[in-house]
């Protein structure tokens, strides 16, 4: 390069700081954001993914009684079975804790008494293993979340009423609870109301009172969690469904399909193309602003390019002059993203393990993801450089003599002369530099829609998250729900709750295991819940705003079951549940975002068997509110009740867990909204800059300011008009699809985008647009108009 | 139509340590429908006292009056209005607008003003530029830009025009032939031209000829029998 040209670069960096310092710190957020999340999303696939291994976690899991010696030898000797572990899972009340004020469910697992499990290993956290008779191992995370320490007692009734002292010996992690779901129905943790401990099997089938019996048996299968073999999973899977043939009440769950496993499963598909489009979203971001900003700057130093020209500059000795710009900025912002990207990735980690897990993971690694690093270090380099040395290539071609006039409109004349005569002077005026003008109109548009695309993408997650949990809260129209041991008789079930003081209203209700299986024979497991279509408990409307339970004739079903087997409103279903099976029309769709149950009127059933008298489990309760935890108290020391869930406990519990994601979206949302007013700002800033002579010129002729202002804001607002119109559906599809990702079987979103949204959304870009416009309009009434008439390069 | 006049007026510019005196106490008296010539070499501080006439630039010091109001008093909205209705400046670098065609940016200027504005297809006829209406400032010669910044001072009919060196750029002929379309002007509606040159020719047709030397008149002679634009011997 040139001394002098040298000499340029660094006066003009110093000229242009505000301007410099705008593109250097988009592109070093860029860069930030690029190696904070994708990379936070591999180390936490790969740390539970260590975890998995190093605990041998399970594939399978059969919930089966009584399994004989020889099933269990047959499900050992299927081709790619490592081990399968018989298992006691014992549901108990954990009686009210000092820290609590009403009983918690806490379900009992027994381990081997001599030698380690080989499935669903436990991690010791605190404390020490299982020594002496009466001792415990505790769930770590529900151990946090009640302030449960090694050394405390536990008091524990089991279903037979009797209770008993055990001892907390340790605080573990085990996968299977990774995320401590409660089963498919709930399976986020719950950690006020459902916690897991582990015993030796010998104490716990003594407790239970169920010596040498089996109700759950846990399969491992060959090789590392990440080489998942799905062919292979469902040759094991048919190899199963053969080996409990003889066991009609056997459920089967892959791991997916288990809370823990299929809520992880869920994070890993959603997490990945969230982190990957916002990753990716930054960085561009970065980099359209960084091409704006370079772009325009270039197009404003036409005519000393075509005087450097005239003066025998070579075109090379010219890119080099202007790509060093973004050189310089891409090495500096990059190599600075680099670093706090990784120290940011941490964050990204600890709101998973602080919201998701609720405590240790053991194969927890942060390693740095260098060629990810590298990969996003060296598009900003290049983008930046590029940036920088296009626009001058593309300008210095432009023969010297011409570049040095006036820069004459490179619209086609049939476009840039349409006739506007019609228009009132200040809007043909604004028309005609939108038209004659292409590379910074488009720019300007340009901007506006990825700043459209950023703002709504992001509250479009918001909304729809908003929406489709808000509906799921308010489905629970009842306070309490009480289950019971086995099934009772509708009418009587509860008869004796008239006594406990605060209750308002009481519904019995049935709610238990179903499956589903559509006209092509695909099949659903679920849960299936049988409650009165007379004022049901169960507040639910269709997604098309119709209330459910409108009549008897059918069943509503949840919009998750709908995705799953593809079904429709007027399709049949047959429904099995208690050994019998039914073919039921669908009535309608139900906003239902957790869980995919199937909604059945109590007529419905009633008409299967005429005469019969209706049976229940569970009684949905309300209460007055400063009366629920006694409610809750009494109603667990009721003959026959298994279990009491709080429905404002279990809904501050799911709102903890959610915060991960809430965190996440909060996060991308505040960062797309001020990359979004960075880029707008700068995209609008360099256009008035540019035009800061021709406004200036308008100045000394007499414009006004308020003449001048308008045409700007005129101009603006076409672009802006533009930039929403395409920008908005964009960013509204964008956020829908990453919210898709993390559909499953037991859980999944409905997009929605409301109208508030829509108005702050378009607020936020329209304000921006007019503070951004600010800075240009001072500078040109700030202009020295006398320069106008005595300096040629004005 | 009023009597501009300037009294004592001085403006300084600093440049670093440096403070240069660009208007040293200029006084003067321009009548109105004068066809005045501001007359002297480069750097004498012609293009200031115009910028100043036109509410370009502010004086440091002294009194400039267009008729009885008082410029160097007006607030920066009046100055606007003033510029807008009362002034047509011919730029001595042209300053046309470069997304604009010759007619478009003469038409700008004459939508602007509240006066009666002259047709501006016949001003730019007028100036010769009939046949490049269509074209953009930068599809047009040095010369003939600096017609269109003339077209379209004159086209909003202002009653006070001031022209930077505007046949700077042209070669004698059309130099002359717009020489004569301000002189007509001048003549049919009494506007007042005040025009600054370094071409000591041109101030032949002037009423009044103010002589400028290192930002101070040097003298100003009032001239009863002008030279028409075509006597003159440029
Ligand atoms: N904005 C300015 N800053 C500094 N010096 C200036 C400025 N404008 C004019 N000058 C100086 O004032 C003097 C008069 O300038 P100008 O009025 O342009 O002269 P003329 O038009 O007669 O050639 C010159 O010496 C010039 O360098
Ligand atoms: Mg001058």
């Amino acid at each position: 390069m040139l001394k002098s040209l040298r000499r340029k670069t660094i006066g003009d960096l110093r000229a242009n700081r505000g301007q410099f310092l705008a593109v250097w710190l988009m592109v070093t957020l860029g860069t930030t954001f690029f190696g904070a999340m994708y990379p936070a999303a591999v180390n936490l696939l790969d740390s539970v993914f260590r975890t998995y291994d190093r605990l041998e976690y399970m594939d399978f899991q059969v919930q089966v009684d009584s399994p004989s010696e020889d099933t269990l030898q047959a499900v050992r000797a299927i081709p790619g079975v490592e081990s399968a572990e018989p298992r006691l899972v014992v549901e108990s009340s954990l009686q009210p804790m000092s820290v609590t004020e009403h009983a918690i469910i806490l379900r009992l697992i027994s381990v081997p008494d001599e030698r380690e499990s080989g499935v669903n290993r436990n991690e010791l956290i605190e404390g020490h293993d299982l020594r002496n008779s009466g001792d415990l191992l505790l769930l770590e995370s529900f151990a946090n979340y009640h302030d449960l320490k090694p050394g405390d007692t536990l008091r524990v009734t089991l279903a037979d009423q009797t209770t008993v002292e055990l001892r907390i010996a340790g605080l573990v992690f085990n996968p299977e609870y990774l995320v401590a779901g409660r089963n498919r129905l709930v399976t986020f943790p719950t950690p006020s109301t459902f916690g897991v401990a582990w015993m030796p099997y010998s104490d716990l089938a003594e407790l239970a009172g169920q010596p040498g019996e089996y109700n759950d048996i846990v399969v491992r299968l060959e090789g590392a969690s990440e080489n998942k073999d799905a062919e292979r999973d469902d040759r094991v899977r048919l190899a199963l469904t053969t080996a409990f043939e003889d066991y009609p009440d056997a459920v089967i769950y892959s791991r997916l399909e288990t809370a823990s496993g299929g809520v992880i499963d869920a994070n890993i598909n959603g997490n990945f193309p969230a982190m990957a489009f916002f990753s990716g979203l930054f960085l561009t971001g970065a980099a359209v602003i960084t091409g704006i900003l370079l772009a325009r700057m270039v197009e404003s130093e036409r005519q000393r390019i075509g005087t450097m020209r005239a003066m025998g500059i070579t075109r090379r000795e010219l890119v080099t002059h202007y790509l060093a710009f973004g050189f310089i900025i891409g090495l500096t912002g990059g190599f600075v993203g680099s670093i706090l990207g990784y120290l940011n990735s941490f964050w990204f980690m600890n709101t998973f393990l602080d919201y998701i897990v609720g405590g240790t993971l053991p194969g927890y690694k942060n390693i740095p993801q260098i060629p990810f690093i590298l990969l996003g270090y060296g598009i900003v380099l290049v983008s930046s450089t590029i940036a920088g040395a296009y626009p001058a290539w593309v300008q210095s071609a432009t023969p010297p003599g011409i570049a040095l006039r006036p820069a004459t409109p490179k619209t086609p004349n049939a476009i840039s002369r349409t006739p506007l005569g019609f228009l009132p002077l200040v809007l043909r005026q604004t028309i005609r530099n939108l038209l004659r003008a292409p590379g910074r109109s488009s720019s300007t548009a340009l901007g506006v829609i990825a700043g459209a695309m950023m703002v709504f993408s992001s509250l479009a997650l918001w909304d729809t998250m908003a929406v489709c949990f808000g509906d799921y809260y308010d489905a629970s129209a009842f306070d309490l729900q009480v289950t019971y041991n086995g099934l009772l008789p509708a009418d009587s079930i509860g008869a004796d709750l008239d006594q406990i003081d605060g209750i308002t209203g009481t519904q019995p209700a049935l709610i238990g295991p179903a499956a589903l299986v559509d006209a092509d024979g695909e099949r659903l497991d679920t849960i299936a819940v049988v409650l009165s279509e007379n004022e049901p408990f169960f507040d639910l409307t269709t997604v098309d705003g119709d209330d459910a339970f409108s009549n008897s004739d059918g069943v509503w079903i949840s919009h998750n079951i709908q995705r799953i087997l593809g079904v429709g409103v007027g399709d049949t279903l047959t429904i099995r549940a208690l050994g019998q099976a039914h073919d039921v029309t669908i009535q309608g769709i139900v906003l239902y975002t957790v869980g995919s149950p199937v909604f059945v009127p109590q007529g419905l059933v009633m008409a299967w068997a005429p005469g019969s008298t209706a049976v229940a489990n569970t009684i949905l309760v309300r209460a007055n509110d400063e009366a629920i935890p006694a409610v809750q108290n009494a109603l667990a020391q009721m003959p026959g009740v298994a279990m009491v869930e709080n429905i404002q406990q279990w809904e501050k519990d799911l709102k903890h867990f959610l915060n991960y994601f809430a965190a996440n979206t909060v996060l991308f949302g505040s960062f797309g909204v001020i990359l979004t007013i960075a880029l707008l700002y700068n995209t609008v800033n360099a256009s008035l800059r540019e035009r800061r002579d021709e406004l200036s010129i308008l100045r000394a002729l007499g414009s006004t300011r308020r003449e001048i202002a308008l045409t700007v804001t005129l101009e603006l607002l076409i672009m802006v008009t533009v930039g929403v119109l395409i920008g908005v559906p964009l960013g509204r599809e964008a956020g829908y699809w990453l919210l898709f990702r993390y559909n499953t079987d037991f859980f999944g979103y409905i997009g929605y985008l409301t109208m508030p949204s829509y108005l702050v959304g378009i607020a936020v870009l329209l304000a921006t647009v007019f503070l951004a416009e600010i800075p240009g309009l001072r500078a040109v009434q700030k202009t020295d108009l006398g320069q106008i008439s005595k300096s040629q390069s004005f | 139509m009023s009597q501009i006049s300037m009294r004592d007026v001085r403006k300084t510019y600093r440049m670093g340590n440096n403070i240069i005196t660009a208007l040293d106490g200029v006084s003067l008296q321009i009548e109105p429908g004068d066809f005045a010539v501001v007359l002297g070499p480069s750097g004498s501080g012609k293009t200031t006292l115009l910028n100043i006439l036109g509410g370009l630039e502010s004086a440091d010091g002294g009194e400039i009056l267009n008729g009885d109001e008082s410029i160097s008093a007006m607030s920066e909205n009046k100055l606007t209005t003033y510029r807008r209705h009362q002034v047509g400046f011919i730029f001595q670098f042209f300053n046309l607008l470069p997304t604009l065609t010759a007619l478009e940016n003469v038409s700008l200027s004459a939508e602007m003003s509240n006066r009666r504005a002259y047709n501006p297809v016949d001003m730019l006829e007028r100036v010769g530029l009939g046949d490049r209406m269509d074209h953009y400032p930068g599809q047009l010669s040095g010369g003939q830009q600096q017609r269109v910044a003339i077209a379209r001072a004159l086209a909003k009919n202002p009653a006070l025009i001031l022209a930077d060196e505007p046949t700077g750029s042209m070669d004698v002929a059309t130099g002359i032939d717009v020489l004569r379309v301000m002189r007509d002007l001048n003549r049919e509606t009494q506007q007042t031209f005040v025009l600054v040159t370094h071409n000591s020719a041109i101030a032949g047709i002037a009423d009044r000829v103010i002589r400028m030397g290192s930002g101070k008149v040097q003298n100003i002679i009032q001239n009863d029998s002008p030279f028409e634009p075509e006597e003159i011997d440029w």
